[in-house]
């Protein structure tokens, strides 16, 4: 693993991204969907009976947990399979550690959501403040780490499959399966433990520490909620390395 | 194929006589011959591994419904009763050959030495 | 040794796609990798380049480990496959740029390689086009352009003058010659036996998946057979071509025509008088007696009974 070369593919994702229309269109609508339901969070308040007034950022989170897996899927499922399919890979992997290459692309895609949630974050933190709502600054925080490391699973997961998928249709059908597959896991029911396979499952149990954020030894149980996000982030991860690593390319 | 059917149906049935959910059940089976297809044939092997699993879940199914004393009852019920426990055992095994597709591709994708038609 | 492999071997599924490739090349070499579609070429360019992994076997370039020093070896490898990748929306110049960065080079220094490389495989007036509009030729040339980056020792280019015109093809010869004056050691696969001649000082033939010959080109040529001698006798006979068969310098006989007859000597003396004598003696009449030197095709035709 060589850090420059990870930070030299992610930098030249971020250009190559910044000049896809893709990405601005994909981020912009996400982050104005959010806009929307914040905007219009009064005919929806009835959804949250929570006496300290609109929670904009829990409505801003189930926008995250709802849309974000899509937005994921449309903007991650070319970003190795189409260096595959045009044959670019082997100018690079000729060059760097496999691992550099799935690195910088998870870091790109990372730090362009992670700058997505914060642009979320910042527009619920102006609609509690212009609406005059007691400022909850460890809400707003919460919602911007619950959503990346959210976003992150998704993105892991996608990598995953691209890095696998010899080219975009493959990627992108697959993508749709297994996020199908995620869905149908998560609406298995309480008592089924597929729940746990899905970043769904730990999305929603979020949306706890949103509404009121644990005292005492309820820090661990937030803890305890990132961590098993972060493991499952590193879960796919390390198989999107793996598969790179046992590839011909 | 053939080979990933009998296996699926011999599991089908293990899971079935150790009373074991049939979600769960169904799930593992799809996985493990998904797995097994997926290896074995490489390129491909979704299409079939999603015939295989469709193939075994419907034969133990009808197998179920006329061997066992609960399949009995569920058969005695006829009509519209019969008729939504079956549309839903389909929309499950539809499911199940999904996941063991998936599963297909990812263990014929994830082999070394896999010749890369892709590039 | 530039590059050597040990006992390598290659699989797909079941199917041994290399078997046994030793492989020996000199440094300041042009090594020419010759054998036909499917032999096992472009398998080989993988793995040596660690785009592959061998099923068993070592791989060493300029004395390191490939499997354990692949970083270090990359630095000094320089690869040009054989499809070209590059982004139809970039330019000549963000490619190498991009490239140069990943080999190790600052912004700065690869911006500047980038553009003397780019002027040196005549890209120069071309670099701010986007690589969408550049031509087979064109991007060959910037293949070969960004495997130069960062001053490697070897450069592999796998097929380089496929698909070229013959103006296309001289420039990459014109190229690859410039390279090796340099000191840099090439490694080229092809199934142009003709490119082979004019450029490659060295030659390995690879028939389904094994290395059948290498040696310098002088040598190939006298693999099987170093020459044809033609001979024209009116009473041709069978007993004579026995006769002629049993000679320690003759490798074949192929009966041309009723009275011609093409045998194929390995000597290195003039043979032609004993040939003549030895048909005299035995009644025949000579009309015709020409030599030739066996070429390049005729020599791997020999060695694998194939035909390019």
């Amino acid at each position: 693993m060589n850090f420059s070369e990870i930070q030299i593919i992610g930098e030249d994702e971020t250009f190559k991204g910044s000049k896809s229309k893709y990405v601005w269109l994909f981020g912009g609508i996400f982050v104005f969907l959010c806009f929307l339901a914040m905007h219009y969070s009064t005919y929806i308040f009835f959804l949250f009976p929570i006496s300290e007034g609109i929670p904009y950022s829990l409505i801003s989170y189930i926008v995250v947990l709802s849309i974000g897996p899509f937005i994921i899927l449309i903007t991650s499922f070319d970003i190795v399979s189409s260096e595959i399919e045009t044959g670019s890979v082997r100018y690079i992997i000729s060059k760097v550690h496999r691992s550099s290459f799935i690195l910088g692309k998870f870091f790109f895609l990372f730090l362009v959501f992670i700058s997505v949630s914060s642009g979320i974050a910042l527009i619920s933190l102006i609609y509690q403040y212009s609406e005059g709502n007691v400022f909850q600054l460890k809400n707003i925080v919460l919602l911007w780490i619950f959503s990346s490391l959210y976003l992150g699973c998704f993105i892991s997961i996608f990598l995953f499959i691209s890095t696998l998928s010899v080219n975009n249709k493959i990627s992108f059908t697959m993508s749709m399966i297994f996020l199908g597959i995620l869905i149908f896991f998560f609406l298995q029911g309480h008592d089924n433990y597929l729940k746990y396979l899905t970043p769904f499952f730990y999305g929603v149990k979020n949306m706890e520490f949103m509404k009121g954020f644990p005292v005492g030894a309820g820090y661990l149980t937030v803890f305890e909620s990132l961590f098993s996000m972060f493991m499952y982030m590193l879960v796919f991860l390390s198989m999107s390395l793996l598969a790179i690593k046992w590839r011909d390319l | 194929m053939l080979i990933g059917t009998l296996i699926g149906l011999v599991l089908f049935g293990f899971f079935e006589l150790l009373g074991l959910d049939q979600t769960y059940g169904g799930i593992i089976d799809a996985l493990i011959v998904g797995t097994l297809i997926g290896k074995t044939i490489g390129k491909g092997s979704e299409k079939y591994t999603f015939f295989s699993i469709f193939t075994y879940n419907l034969i133990g199914w009808i197998l179920v419904f006329l061997l066992t004393s609960d399949g009995k009852i569920a058969l005695q019920y006829g009509g519209i009763a019969l008729s939504a426990l079956v549309g839903f055992l389909l929309i499950m095994v539809f499911f199940y050959s999904i996941i063991g597709s998936f599963a297909a591709f990812v263990a014929s994708n994830l082999s070394r030495n896999k010749e890369d038609e892709g590039l | 040794m530039a590059i050597s492999t040990k006992n390598l071997y290659k699989k797909y599924g079941s199917r041994f796609v290399l078997e046994n490739l030793s492989l020996n090349i000199e440094k300041g070499s042009i090594y020419g990798f010759l054998g036909q579609n499917g032999a096992g070429k472009t398998t080989t360019i993988k793995l040596l380049s660690g785009l592959s992994t061998p099923a068993q076997g070592q791989i060493f370039v300029d004395g390191m480990d490939l499997s354990s020093e692949s970083g270090k070896i990359k630095q000094i490898l320089g690869l040009v496959p054989q499809d070209s990748g590059f982004y139809d929306e970039r330019t000549a110049l963000s490619h190498m740029v991009y490239y140069g960065r990943l080999k190790g080079l600052s912004k700065k220094e690869s911006l500047e390689q980038s553009k003397v490389l780019l002027d040196q495989v005549g890209l120069g007036n071309e670099m701010f086009k986007r690589v969408g509009y550049f031509s087979h030729g064109m991007k060959t040339r910037l293949g070969i352009a960004q495997a130069l980056l960062n001053d490697p020792k070897i450069l592999i280019l796998d097929e380089p003058t496929n698909g070229l015109d013959p103006v296309g093809i001289r420039q990459i010869r014109q190229i690859l010659r410039e390279c090796n004056n340099e000191g840099i050691t090439i490694f080229l696969s092809s199934h142009n036996l003709l490119e082979i001649q004019e450029i490659c000082t060295h030659i390995g033939i690879l028939d389904k998946g094994k290395l059948i010959a290498e040696s310098t080109i002088e040598k190939i040529r006298h693999l099987e057979s170093n020459g044809v001698i033609t001979i024209g006798v009116y009473n041709l006979s069978f007993g004579m071509i026995s006769l002629i068969e049993n000679l320690e310098f003759v490798v074949k006989t192929e009966l041309k025509a009723e009275h011609t007859l093409e045998i194929f000597v390995n000597s290195r003396t003039d043979v032609k008088p004993e040939i003549n004598r030895l048909i005299v003696e035995s009644g025949g009449q000579v009309f015709k007696l020409i030599e030739n030197s066996l070429s390049l095709e005729d020599a791997f035709f020999d060695a694998t009974g194939i035909k390019l």
